[in-house]
């Protein structure tokens, strides 16, 4: 018997995506767990495995279609009908029976793979704008909704709202899809999209915690009208990547809400750039030092010295939340795009072990192998742009976390050392900080710790 | 009537061609306050609808009907003399409610102070047009906005020209006389609405229809009540049958007709080409205007029935399947709103498709054929209505109900229906789609005994187990 093959929940937030590659055709053997298709969602791009050991029958998608999570992508015989039941698909056994027509309906709400274990992380301490827990609709915009056209596409599952309620939300600008039913069938009421909007507003305004299936939409930041380009000349349209789109959202965000800082200092390299280029000459490939390396060692420490820069602001509590763990996230420019994974507890792995991981999962997000978890609940950020030159920037806090460190090229520089100038490597730094949360003072001394620990990397263990 | 022949020199919302489109969209934009100027050449508002298509056909085919009745009652005990038809009181009956109907469009055009051009339209840019009528150019306009809604015309099979005896849905709407044979071209809508009218008027119809069956997209369960009974009222109906030549003579058509056994000739006194519909995009300056049209000849709209230049709307036949009035209607409600700045989209959750035949066929939403195809699980339910009271008590039997829903969520996904009075019906499904209703809800919805309607609630009982 045929079994349908179903997209799992990938991640916190994420409801859909786009297939990017389909790896299997009908009437290929697969193993259980084999890839079968790479999709696209709003946090990266992940494998969606088999579910079973068999034969795939159909595939029932193409390259850059868009699925929902839950949509079927596929069937397949398993090999074993017993074992195929209770493999790990997260809702493929709710398809059993074949013959519809003579079942009953069933009470269960559909939506099982809700269900299904998903990262316990809170998507709202996400770092990255790839990692904004932006449900994949499309900006509602006057001319090109194109609700309906996605819907007929897929001939399956159109929002259940009346249209007395699709209008209301389109009039609130709220996508309709990303509304929760709480009514019969999983119906849209009137109070469902009101809710939606409330809570989306008490988090966008830093209220409460929203539930994890609503979470952040874009389109908050309304734009003027543009005039029509093509009276100066021709023009040409590209549509926007995800990345591009959530990029673009959660940096308006983040421009638009946090009154920011950047505070600029410069840090003598000259013995460390020597230590890491000696250390560098018999290093493997995988294990080289890099300037971020030892950037992540000296942070992690100094966020733990001045914990506020590890912490979050919580408005509607009235609360700073500190963590007491320590998550870097580290900017990566990919071709698709500004990715941001994040190197766990930087405060307790030495620099060598720091190297190692970051080398791997830079290489790996280059790729965009990571898997959405790899991008979250970062605590602070590194934006490192010294490899293509530059004396300073200013980087913009991935909200909610409060700073960033931007690094420009390293140069010679005449240093006056109290008798004389010396030729000193000299690397700029500018740290950017919410206001809000941080005082000029604190900033200034921040990034003057860290100035010092690079200078003096004994200072890591005198005051780390 | 608000003609007049003076053209203005600009206009704020300009809407081209007044058929359902055109004067719904056009009296929505003057109702949200634009300042809206009508162009189409007919005297009154009405389009293919009133004057070629919807109201015509029904008049005849409640014609048809009194016919049909008549002659049936024999069985339940009433018994009439046969009708002697007077074919140019009925033409002139059909043409009275079309009067009445246009004239009362006219009238709101008044009201509504929309100003009403007479002539055809030509775009010369993306803010500009001409205006000519017979031929003659009238006047030069500019406008803000433009809703375009031209509609479509029947399509002839190539190198057939129109004439007395071979026509189209036009031609036999005009209902010069009632022939003595005619063959139906095509076993879509229009033919088998046309041919039952000619079929009770006293013609001898027969249909060929190229593909293997009746009205090609419709579940085969819905056609086969149908068919049942036009087998009775037909001559014939040749399926997968081809038409390979059309030849007029003195005296009659001459047809070829192929089919898997070969091909025979037969003469006809008409012939009705109703093979489907092509829309009027063309000569409307449309390139001028920077918009383009698909393969088929419709112009591409997003969901606001924008085309490509985004103050210019298409609403109706031009824009798209289905071609049906209220579609149309639909989409000028939007594209008026759009037009007024109102966040509206046109995002139906059914169009209902209605078949004016004797049973009357409708449907909405999703069919068991598309299910199918699509390889999707539902649940249906099918209801015959030789045990629904209402249909016994009208002396008839045939009817089946359907109700598609959802397996998992009991959503109503469509609904289908064929019998008499189908059309009506349809609309509690239509509704049902749209207010994303479940099974459940049809079954706790009370429904008035005796009434067809109830084959719907008996239908959503059967998807439950009891």
């Amino acid at each position: 018997m045929a079994q349908e093959i179903r997209v799992p929940e990938v991640s916190d937030g994420v409801v859909k995506g786009t297939v990017i590659s389909i790896s299997v055709s009908a009437g290929d053997k697969v193993e259980a767990d084999q890839t079968l298709l790479e999709m696209e969602t709003d946090k990266a791009v992940v494998a969606i495995p088999s579910p079973f050991q068999g034969v795939i029958t159909e595939v029932k998608v193409a390259e850059g279609d868009e699925v929902e999570i839950g949509a079927v992508i596929m069937l397949g015989d398993p090999a074993g009908e017993k074992a195929a039941e209770t493999a790990s698909a997260p809702d493929a056994s709710e398809d059993a029976s074949e013959d519809a027509s003579e079942d009953a309906p069933k009470d269960a709400p559909k939506d099982a793979p809700k269900d299904a274990p998903a990262p316990a992380e809170e998507p709202a301490t996400a770092p990255v704008p790839a990692a904004a827990p932006e449900a994949g609709a499309e900006p509602e915009s006057p001319t090109a909704p194109a609700v309906d056209l996605q819907t007929v596409r897929t001939g399956d599952r159109v929002a259940p709202a009346a249209p007395s309620i699709r209008r209301l939300a389109r009039d609130l600008g709220v996508d309709i899809y990303q509304v929760q039913g709480t009514g019969p069938g999983g119906r849209i009421s009137e109070d469902d999209v009101r809710t939606f909007v409330r809570e989306t507003m008490q988090r966008i305004t830093g209220g409460g915690p929203v539930p994890a299936a609503t979470g952040e939409f874009p389109g908050l930041h309304a734009q003027r009208p543009l005039p029509d380009f093509t009276k100066w000349g021709p023009v040409h349209q590209e549509p926007l990547s995800r990345v591009r789109r959530i990029t673009a959202d959660a940096m308006s965000y983040a421009w638009s809400t946090i009154p920011m800082v950047t505070q600029d200092d410069q840090a003598d390299i000259t013995g460390l750039e020597a230590f890491r280029k000696d250390f560098n000459r018999t290093a493997a490939p995988e294990n080289k030092l890099t300037t971020t390396a030892i950037l992540l060692k000296v942070c992690a420490a100094a966020l733990k010295a001045f914990p506020q820069f590890n912490s979050s602001l919580d408005l509607a509590h009235q609360e700073l939340i500190f963590k007491d763990y320590v998550h870097i996230g580290v900017a990566v420019d990919t071709p698709g795009g500004l990715l941001v994974p994040v190197i766990r507890d930087a405060d307790r792995k030495g620099i060598e072990t720091l190297a190692v991981e970051l080398n791997a999962l830079a290489e790996q997000t280059r790729e965009r192998r990571i898997s959405p978890a790899d991008m979250e609940g970062g605590t602070f950020t590194i934006s490192n742009l010294g490899g293509i030159g530059g004396t300073a920037f200013s980087p913009i806090v991935y909200a909610p976390q409060v700073a960033i460190l931007g690094v420009s090229r390293a140069a010679m520089a005449p240093v006056w050392n109290g008798s004389e100038f010396r030729p000193r490597l000299v690397m700029p730094l500018s740290l950017t900080y919410d206001h809000r949360v941080i005082d000029g003072a604190d900033g200034a001394r921040f990034l003057r710790w860290i100035c010092e620990a690079l200078e003096q990397p004994l200072n890591l263990v005198m005051k780390g | 009537m608000a003609e007049t022949n003076t053209i203005p020199a600009k206009a704020g919302l300009v809407v081209i061609g007044a058929g359902p489109g055109g004067y719904h969209a056009a009296f929505k934009a003057a109702e949200l306050g634009l300042e809206v100027t009508l162009i189409d050449p007919a005297e009154n508002p009405g389009g293919v609808c009133l004057y070629r298509g919807c109201i015509p056909s029904k008049a005849l085919l409640h014609v048809a009907k009194l016919v049909n009745e008549s002659a049936e009652s024999e069985a339940i005990g009433v018994k009439f003399a046969p009708p002697e038809i007077d074919v140019d009181r009925v033409r002139a009956w059909k043409d009275e409610v079309i009067g009445k109907l246009t004239g009362g469009l006219g009238m709101k055009v008044q009201q509504k102070k929309i100003t009403h051009v007479r002539g055809t339209a030509r775009l010369t840019g993306p803010s500009t047009l001409q205006v000519s009528a017979a031929g003659e150019l009238q006047g030069e306009m500019t406008f803000e906005q433009a809703i375009i809604a031209t509609g479509s015309r029947p399509i002839m099979l190539p190198g057939i020209e129109a004439s007395d005896r071979i026509v189209d849905s036009t031609g036999a709407l005009a209902l010069q006389d009632v022939p003595g044979s005619l063959l139906v071209v095509g076993g879509g809508y229009i033919g088998l609405e046309l041919g039952s009218v000619y079929a009770a008027l006293g013609s001898k119809v027969s249909v060929v229809e190229m593909t293997g069956g009746l009205l090609p997209g419709c579940d085969r369960d819905l056609v086969s009540v149908l068919k049942r009974r036009l087998d009775k009222q037909f001559e014939s109906i040749m399926l997968s049958t081809k038409v390979a030549a059309i030849k007029e003579q003195k005296g009659g058509v001459k047809v070829t007709l192929e089919d898997k056994k070969g091909s025979q000739e037969r003469t006809f006194d008409r012939v009705l080409i109703s093979i489907g519909r092509r829309p009027n995009t063309e000569n409307l300056g449309l390139e001028a205007a920077g918009i383009e049209v698909d393969a088929k000849g419709f112009v591409p709209v997003d969901a606001q029935r924008r085309t490509r230049v985004s103050h210019i709307f298409a609403v109706g036949d031009i824009a798209g399947e289905p071609m049906l009035a209220h579609k149309a209607y639909g989409e000028a409600d939007v594209a008026a709103e759009a037009a007024a700045g109102l966040k509206a989209v046109y995002d139906p959750r059914a169009v209902p498709a209605v078949v004016f035949t004797d049973p009357e066929v409708a449907w909405c939403g999703l069919t068991e054929t598309q299910a199918r195809e699509q390889g999707r699980k539902v649940l249906t339910a099918k209801l015959p209505w030789r045990g629904n009271g209402r249909t016994l008590t009208l002396g008839r039997e045939d009817g089946i109900t359907k109700v598609i829903t959802d397996p998992e969520s009991d959503a109503v996904l469509g609904i289908a229906v064929a019998g008499p009075g189908a059309g009506e019906l349809i609309a509690e499904g239509v509704l049902a789609m749209e207010m994303a209703a479940t099974g459940e809800d049809l079954r706790k919805t009370i429904h008035p005994h005796p009434t067809l309607s109830e084959t719907v609630y008996e239908a959503a009982r059967m998807l439950v187990k009891e």
